[in-house]
């Protein structure tokens, strides 16, 4: 206490100045309009940058919340765009000619959600019973096979990619014409793997894997991907063969349905086949 | 004592006064602003506490805002100009001199005098017009009202020193 008056009468002066010079400034911008405005701008621009500053460490901390907002914002804007709407004025393309008889016919499709990181990968495509997709149906993209509609509503369908365990598709290689089966045994998406290819038959890397056509749903000749390694198995007599896939199946968006119109004919065969035994 | 504590309180009424129904309707050439009440700070006794000089030229700032339009720039700057008084008196006095006098030509000689009174009267005056533009936007025209104010408030001030202050003091 002592010192606290001992403080005051020793900086009095001061006190004092400060005090009685406050009063004055107090009544400048209380009654003038310029200077008020102008010191209370004053300590606006002063608390103004420190609220900046500290704003710019903090709104760090809300990035991921903020993006969530504008991601949400994006994906509602994105649903009222013309694109999101299914146009059911498409019509399949079909060919009409006396010598040769169409077997496949194409559905352009979008694919709508995918995943690619799984064990098990499906697409989703923005096409439908409505648009005459229906179930077994192949998949290609413009760069190579995509996989088989597994499942189809009236709108929308769902692919089996190659990206999965019970994916086994015949495969040929183009050039030599030796078969094999195409299969995934997970991983990187990259990178699928073949088997029962017998090494009789030389093989080079850079080779064109196409599918065999032997698989009733996938056409004939439809790429897949390129040998990146092989070896040979001693014990089996097959290559054990790791290729890339022709399609960056990350980046897909526009997709092919494979229409095969004999299909029901051969079901028929097939069933019958099934019934002699 | 008390005759010095009478005499100021009439010194702050006849200047105040003066200074309130007389000069501050005028205006020459739109610049010239004579503030004669810088005076009173002026004339204040030497022996006076700093304190009370201070509280002193707050209140004369205070007297002359309340009957100007605009409160408050009156008073800043004669509490700043009070608060300088005695640094800038030990300028222009002999410290080894243990008198009392009110500066005046009288007591102080013209020349400390006039350089006292200048120093006092541009500061008062370079702070009031500094704080009543709040901008060095048109700073031409701030600095002839500085220099002009301050050119008949001294003229002013040694004119009624002149007339007025006979002698010293104590």
């Amino acid at each position: 206490m002592n010192n606290l008056i001992r403080f005051l009468k020793r900086y009095y002066f001061i006190f004092l100045f400060l005090f009685l010079e406050g009063v004055a400034i107090y009544l400048i911008s209380r009654n003038s309009y310029y200077q008020g405005s102008a010191i209370v701008n004053l300590a606006n621009n002063i608390s103004g940058s420190v609220y900046q500053q500290s704003n710019k460490i903090t709104q760090y901390f809300y990035l991921a919340s903020v993006n969530e907002a504008l991601a949400k914002e994006n994906a509602m804007l994105r649903s009222q765009i013309e694109n999101s709407y299914v146009k059911f004025t498409e019509k399949e393309m079909q060919v009409e000619d006396t010598i040769y008889k169409q077997r496949f016919s194409f559905i352009e499709a979008t694919v709508i959600s995918k995943t690619i990181n799984k064990r098990n990968n499906f697409f989703m495509l923005n096409k439908g019973m409505s648009n005459g997709v229906m179930k077994d149906m192949c998949v290609i993209t413009p760069n190579g096979l995509l996989g088989l509609v597994v499942n189809a509503t009236s709108n929308f369908s769902l692919v089996m990619t190659v990206l999965h365990q019970d994916t086994k598709i015949a495969v040929k290689n183009k050039r030599t014409q030796a078969t094999g089966t195409m299969i995934w045994e997970g991983g990187d998406y990259r990178v699928g793997q073949i088997k029962e290819m017998p090494s009789s038959i030389p093989l080079k890397v850079g080779d064109t894997l196409v599918t065999s056509g032997y698989s009733r749903n996938y056409p004939e000749g439809i790429e897949i991907g390129y040998v990146k390694t092989f070896a040979k198995d001693p014990s089996s007599g097959f290559f054990n063969i790791e290729f890339e896939f022709s399609a960056d199946y990350n980046k897909l968006e526009y997709v092919y349905v494979v229409k095969n119109l004999f299909k029901v004919e051969q079901d028929i065969l097939e069933k019958s086949i099934e019934e002699n035994e | 004592m008390s005759k010095t504590i009478f005499t100021t309180i009439l010194e702050f009424i006849l200047i105040a006064l003066v200074q309130i129904l007389l000069l501050n309707n005028i205006h020459l050439f739109g610049y010239m602003q004579p503030l004669l009440y810088i005076w009173f700070i002026i004339l204040l006794p030497n022996n006076f506490p700093k304190w009370l000089v201070m509280i002193l030229g707050f209140s004369m700032g205070f007297t002359m805002d309340i009957f100007s339009s605009q409160l408050g720039f009156h008073t800043a700057t004669a509490t700043l100009t009070a608060t300088l008084r005695p640094l800038l008196l030990s300028w222009f006095v002999n410290s080894f001199d243990n008198n009392t006098f009110r500066p005046s030509i009288a007591s102080m000689g013209f020349i400390s005098f006039l350089g006292f009174a200048s120093i006092v009267v541009i500061t008062h005056t370079l702070i009031y017009f500094c704080i009543e533009s709040f901008s060095f936007t048109e700073i031409w025209r701030l600095l002839l009202k500085i220099i002009s104010s301050t050119f008949i408030s001294l003229v002013l001030i040694v004119i009624c020193d002149t007339l007025f202050v006979k002698a010293k003091i104590d």
